[in-house]
């Protein structure tokens, strides 16, 4: 298959997909802006994709067994939100929305398309892919998960304690694997960068319409600001913009420029206002999403929910609200011990 | 707990580097305890980063968190705390409240702040052009090229320095490796032993070959920069197939499935 088909196959999965799978899960929120939907669409897919693939991996299921399931769930989500969005009429809504251009947000959409360009068309050389995407290239060429070992190509003695709760590597494998077999690689380097810097300023765009909702320029300004903080953070290897622009397509760096921003955003419209904005259960799907990315998140995510916890206790000292608080962080609380006894 | 906490403080001054981006932060926070205090965005992001701080820097919780994740990597909770968002808050509400050509002049000075703080990501170093669309050095994809052409339908096994080694499964997982970066995968003393002398900082061409053969290794990929040197390698039984940048390619016997390896079996 040329490589255009499989890159188109790429962005169908990685963009269109998850666009529309986040509309039903939006629910009476189904107004909200285009970023509101892809965000809440990645935290289905990747909670999906966590779901299947651990019992997946302790069953030594084939890699295509798990292709299969995961394209049909996500297809099924995306044509289950086409149908809400035509019961909704958004053509309409869009054409009742006057166009004003904003010279602020033009300028920062600029500078993340720059951004964009050079991370997608430039390489940057990172040894730690012999294990994210030398994990992906290898259960693609064996059609197994977690069974046989990135470093050298033999059979794992035992289970990669480290990665195996946190499989990002094997969605990586299953989306090139339904781009028409894209290599791995390529989509790692090329397609991830396209389409994850977006999403990382998806959220920081969420955030400005929290902060700044009546004032459009402030949200664009806010933006611009946000794209320039991460891309002047080359001043050292181990802050999270580094990580968001060198190397977004493995699950540690999603989750420092992605994840935790985006589960900062639920915190605060959850936690901390009188009337959450999101139901609780966008906490939940967040932290899988953070599981699945990174046994990092693992850890981080609950630790984040903790500290709002923390200050919604100060704040509102609502009890009920931080007992529901505490159970949307189960998810990653009993992995974490999985994690620590394993 | 003072050594604790001093290696807290180093983890800190690590992830900042030699910026000041710390001091920006330190700047925005005050910004907005001066002059946006009574925001409801200003009291629930800065109440959030204050207990994030607490979390990293108090030394019962870092204590947790490290046997949790381990003391090696836990400067990562500073990911917790939101430096761009904070940073881009205060300069946003400075910002928004002049008119429009002081705005352009208040954004302007605020770019030129972030600027001189950071470092450019490209500037740092991070990026460069190659030609292959797996996004691997391109001495690595060429490697992988011709050991493919080279061995044909064979099963081999090959060797790799730091460089190379971590990116030939990225670029084609069916190359079995001998061993992959910093030794990992490997079994045995022989195999231990080709790790470190294919990755000495002055190579030795007789080892490299002796313990390459004795470990039943086909092919070693290594920089050779004189003839003599290849003739070292050559009286052990490998056979320069090519060259790709700096690096050579060699194969032991004359073929690849000449020699096999037990874990091949």
């Amino acid at each position: 298959m040329g490589m255009i088909i499989k890159g188109i196959l790429a962005i169908f999965w990685l963009a269109v997909v998850p666009a529309f799978a986040g509309i039903p899960v939006l629910g009476k929120k189904r107004n909200g802006n285009i970023a509101e939907i892809m965000l809440t669409g990645y935290m289905v897919l990747f909670s999906v994709t966590e779901l299947l693939t651990l019992p997946m991996t302790w069953l030594k299921m084939p890699l295509h067994v798990l292709t299969v399931s995961y394209g049909a769930i996500a297809l099924a989500l995306g044509i289950w939100g086409l149908f809400c969005l035509k019961s909704q009429k958004p053509l309409a809504r869009l054409r009742e929305k006057k166009f004003s251009p904003d010279f602020y947000m033009a300028l920062a959409v600029l500078l993340i398309l720059l951004q964009v360009v050079m991370c997608t068309v430039l390489a940057h050389m990172d040894a730690d892919d012999y294990f994210y995407v030398g994990t992906a290239t290898t259960d693609v060429y064996t059609d197994t998960i977690f069974e046989v070992s990135p470093y050298t190509g033999r059979e794992y003695v035992m289970l990669p304690r480290r990665y195996v709760l946190s499989p990002f590597p094997v969605f990586l494998a299953v989306v090139s694997q339904l781009s028409g077999g894209l290599h791995p690689s390529v989509m790692a380097h090329v397609f991830f960068p396209f389409v994850f810097l977006p999403a990382a300023y998806m959220v920081q765009y969420c955030l400005a319409r929290k902060w700044f909702p009546d004032d459009r320029k402030a949200r664009g300004i806010y933006l611009f600001l946000a794209a320039l903080l991460c891309g002047f953070s080359g001043y050292s290897v181990y802050n999270a913009g580094n990580f968001q622009m060198v190397r977004i397509w493995q699950g540690k760096a999603l989750l420092a420029g992605m994840m935790l921003p985006l589960l900062f955003y639920l915190c605060i419209s959850v936690l901390l206002e009188k009337k959450p904005s999101y139901p609780w259960f966008f906490l939940v799907l967040a932290n899988i999403s953070c599981c699945l990315l990174s046994s990092m998140g693992i850890i981080l995510a609950p630790i984040m929910t903790g500290c709002f916890l923390a200050v919604c206790l100060i704040w509102t000292r609502k009890w009920k609200r931080v007992l529901q608080g505490l159970l949307c962080c189960l998810p990653s609380i009993v992995l974490g011990i999985v994690y620590i006894v394993l | 707990m003072k050594e604790l906490m001093k290696e807290i403080v180093g983890l800190w001054n690590n992830y900042w580097g030699e910026s000041f981006v710390p001091w920006l932060l330190l700047a925005a926070v005050l910004y907005l305890l001066v002059f946006r205090r009574k925001r409801e965005s200003t009291r629930n992001v800065l109440l959030y980063l204050a207990v994030s701080l607490l979390v990293f820097f108090c030394p019962v919780t870092a204590k947790i968190i490290q046997a949790c994740i381990g003391k090696n990597v836990y400067w990562r909770v500073l990911w917790l705390v939101p430096t761009v968002p904070v940073i881009a808050l205060a300069m946003t509400e400075f910002i928004r409240e002049r008119r429009s050509a002081a705005k352009l002049l208040a954004l302007a000075v605020c770019a030129v702040l972030i600027v001189l703080t950071g470092k450019g990501i490209y500037q740092a170093g991070n990026y460069r052009l190659v030609h292959n669309y797996q996004q691997v050095p391109d001495e690595a994809a060429g490697i992988c090229e011709m050991v493919k052409s080279d061995a044909g339908d064979s099963v081999f096994i090959l060797a790799a320095d730091n460089y190379i080694g971590p990116y030939v499964r990225v670029y084609d997982p069916s190359i079995r490796m001998l061993f992959n970066r910093e030794g990992r995968g490997g079994y045995g003393a022989g195999t231990r032993r080709l790790y470190l002398e294919i990755n000495a900082p002055v190579l030795n061409y007789q080892n490299i070959g002796a313990v390459g053969r004795s470990t039943f290794c086909n092919y070693l990929v290594v920089k050779i920069p004189n003839e003599e040197q290849k003739k070292e390698l050559e009286v052990y039984g490998y056979q320069e197939v090519g060259n790709v940048g700096r690096y050579s390619l060699y194969r032991l016997g004359d073929s690849a499935d000449a020699v096999t390896n037990p874990i091949l079996q």
